[in-house]
């Protein structure tokens, strides 16, 4: 592998990295502004339930009980150039606990794709998924 | 700084004037009644002492009211009145509200012989002998009530039997064993059939143990959790809309046995648990929340550790804050804010999202071939799907805190995660992802061979061009055939898909693996399909008949027609998958109510 693919996935790791701070420091405290790391056409899928748009994203979310959540592993790598050409973008997954509202935490798995719009990275699409539904 | 100490307190607190009212117990009174229960500790001689002072001391009155129930039924009907006895005769330690009496040579005396001389020995007290059993030369029954417990133990040598033979007793207190066969389910199911109030939606399981019933042969004492878990059950199954539950009377101390309630008896609004040997309201928090519009907490210790009702009906109210009614008094509502209503509702959950119709086909083939060959022997040929400057990298994470003794590990994952939380060193974090498809095809090899559930997985679809590429994530359950104690993971795999017109490429692959929990164990790999040539294909149900299958499996699940038909029409008219499909999902509550509602 040459040179600039190594500082390619130094650089999605960086990223990657910071962003999981942003991302669940925002969810679980800032919510009003969790639109701000979305692509306008951005998409959320939150346990098989789909939202499309940045504003109903944030909505959505919006909507959400209070969730507090601790990553316990992240890893992050750049999308192959054969898929988004030289639109720097990454997938990034990250899973941990989360706890919802005041039950017990749950395990969770969320992936995101993030490419960079206007100099910053912004989420084209993310997954989330509980290891088990909420009864 | 001076500290505080318990020494210089005198505990039995002189000149403490408050009136002994029902509510009033403070912390002094708890301490006395704490020390009687710890006598046994001290020699006779202390204890004279304590007793001494104890009943030169008025607030005694008082503690004698704070402690339980039982022990006021104990000055009722005890013999020594108010002056009760050393720590050798006639006290008894009392955890679980349950006692065994052991009869000595009870073997050589007939049963309801005895039995009838022990009750009139008793009399006034109430006494139900449960579950009298033989044990070699002597017998044993269980009581639930400390009174009637204290006077069995008083009887001992002083009852006589025909000849004057002696009859020796021993009274313990202890923990009744349950021994939960399929004959004693069916006959708890029958009994909850019997108390079942269909009008009122009410089951009223007050003293479930003395039923008629079951006293003879068993001790269902439904503070066991396995009593609990399969009454649950069965209401879980057979009256999901029950409204009322009463459980007076049960010797239960605690809730956690309650944990699947809100669940199983989702309308449940009225709930009994007077009787029972709830300490604090903290016992209760397992429940904290429910819908209840009617508690009963009567006669529980708990009532009494507060200032007053108020306070009492206040901090009740708290933990249920729709109720209206609390030990048969009516509550004033509650004035409280909407934000207290916190939303706890999930958006329900689907198992796949497809950003694209069209996408649907090419990524269900995809995962199909590529699981089909992941837990192959020799995974090999997925070189294939990989394109030549495809990526792979893996995480995996405990889901909850491993423990040497529970835990099932995750070792062969662990050695290749690249968790960036953890690994830290460029080198590292760049060798452990596997590149090109040689590379991540050999590595896929070195994993444990596995077999996955496909009715576990879910799949989301992200992103998808027809002309270009996909993305997806796909969750579910997978087992290790050839590993020790054969382990359940939990997964999560994310591809991005290069699509021409020669076929699909994986270029990104990153899996994540994490144990499977209890639940996912026992509901995955329940639907597998029989081996093709043990089961001969059944022919169709002909639509004559389909009516009447119908109706027999929405009898059988108590679903409408409609849903019925629906799930019939899924497995293509296989009865047995159906109930089966059935059975797992209303286990994890996914059939939505809409289904029960017969029009």
């Amino acid at each position: 592998m040459n040179k600039s693919q190594r500082d390619k996935n130094d650089l999605a790791c960086q990223a990657a990295d910071e962003f999981c701070k942003l991302y669940y420091e925002c969810m679980d405290k800032t919510r009003h502004l969790i639109n701000k790391l979305y692509l306008d056409s951005g998409l959320m899928v939150y346990n098989g339930t789909g939202v499309s748009g940045k504003d109903n994203i944030q909505k959505f979310i919006a909507e959400l009980p209070a969730t507090s959540h601790t990553i316990s592993s992240l890893d992050a790598q750049p999308i192959s150039e054969f898929a988004v050409g030289q639109q720097s973008t990454l997938t990034i997954l990250i899973a941990g606990n989360v706890r919802i509202a005041d039950r017990k935490p749950a395990y969770f798995v969320q992936d995101f794709t993030v490419t960079v719009h206007d100099s910053k990275w912004r989420i084209v699409s993310d997954c989330f998924r509980l290891q088990e539904p909420m009864t | 700084m001076p500290r505080y100490t318990n020494k210089g307190k005198n505990w039995k607190h002189q000149g403490h004037n408050k009136p002994a009212e029902y509510y009033d117990h403070d912390d002094q009174n708890r301490r006395v009644s704490f020390k009687q229960n710890r006598l046994d500790k001290h020699s006779r001689k202390d204890y004279r002492k304590l007793k001494d002072r104890l009943l030169n001391d008025d607030d005694f009155q008082m503690s004698g009211e704070g402690t339980s129930q039982r022990r006021g039924g104990f000055n009722r009907h005890g013999k020594g009145g108010r002056s009760f006895q050393g720590p050798g005769k006639g006290r008894l330690e009392n955890h679980t509200g349950w006692f065994r009496a052991l009869i000595i040579n009870g073997a050589s005396h007939d049963k309801s012989f005895l039995l009838a001389s022990l009750k009139n020995f008793v009399a006034p007290t109430e006494l139900i002998p449960i579950y009298y059993q033989i044990e070699e030369h002597d017998s044993f029954f269980y009581i639930d009530d400390y009174a009637a417990a204290l006077a069995v133990m008083r009887a001992d040598k002083q009852m006589t039997l025909t000849g004057d033979t002696k009859v020796f007793i021993r009274v313990s207190p202890c923990t009744p064993k349950v021994a939960l066969t399929d004959r004693l389910k069916e006959k708890i199911k029958m009994v909850m059939v019997s108390r079942y109030n269909t009008e009122t939606k009410a089951l009223d399981l007050t003293r479930f143990h003395v039923d008629p019933e079951l006293v003879e042969d068993s001790c269902c004492a439904i503070s066991r959790p396995p009593v609990m878990s399969v009454i649950l059950e069965v209401i879980g199954e057979h009256i999901p809309t029950l409204q009322a539950l009463n459980l007076d009377h049960n010797c239960m101390s605690v809730t956690e046995t309650l944990s699947s309630l809100a669940r199983r008896a989702p309308h449940l609004q009225i709930l009994y648990l007077g009787k029972n040997r709830f300490t604090g309201l903290n016992s209760l928090n397992i429940i904290k929340g429910l819908p209840l519009i009617e508690l009963n907490l009567e006669g529980n210790i708990l009532c009494r550790k507060f200032n007053s009702k108020t306070d009492y009906q206040n901090s009740v109210q708290k933990m249920f804050p729709k109720l209206v009614r609390l030990d048969g008094t009516d509550l004033t509502p509650a004035i409280g804010f909407d934000l207290e209503e916190k939303k706890v509702d999930l958006p329900e959950s689907h198992s796949s999202f497809l950003c694209s119709e069209e996408g649907r086909d090419i990524t269900l083939e995809f995962v199909k071939q590529y699981f089909g060959l992941y837990d192959g022997v020799d995974r090999s040929g997925l070189i294939n799907a990989y394109h030549d400057t495809a990526v792979f990298s893996l995480t995996t994470a405990y889901n909850t805190p491993p423990t040497p003794q529970n835990t099932t590990r995750l070792n062969d994952y662990l050695s290749h995660n690249r968790n960036l939380k953890r690994v830290n060193g460029h080198n590292r974090r760049e060798e452990l992802i596997k590149k090109g498809k040689t590379e991540i095809s050999e590595f896929l090899c070195t994993l444990p061979r596995t077999q996955h559930d496909p009715a576990s997985f879910t799949l989301d679809l992200s992103i998808f061009n027809a002309k270009l590429m996909l993305i997806f994530s796909l969750t579910g359950v997978f087992k290790e055939p050839d590993v020790k104690g054969e382990p359940h993971r939990h997964f999560y795999r994310k591809f991005v898909l290069l699509l021409s017109d020669a076929g699909v490429a994986i270029v990104n692959d990153m899996m994540h693996v994490t144990n499977a929990t209890q639940n996912q164990i026992k509901n995955c790999f329940v639907a597998v399909p029989l081996p093709v040539a043990a089961v001969p294909p059944k022919p169709p149900v002909a639509a004559i008949n389909q009516l009447e299958v119908v109706q027999s499996f929405s009898a059988q699940t108590g679903m409408n027609t409609e849903w019925s038909q629906k799930c019939l029409e899924e497995t293509a008219w296989d009865v047995p998958r159906s109930l089966e499909v059935f059975t797992r999902l209303n286990q994890e509550g996914r059939i939505p109510q809409e289904a029960f509602i017969k029009i």
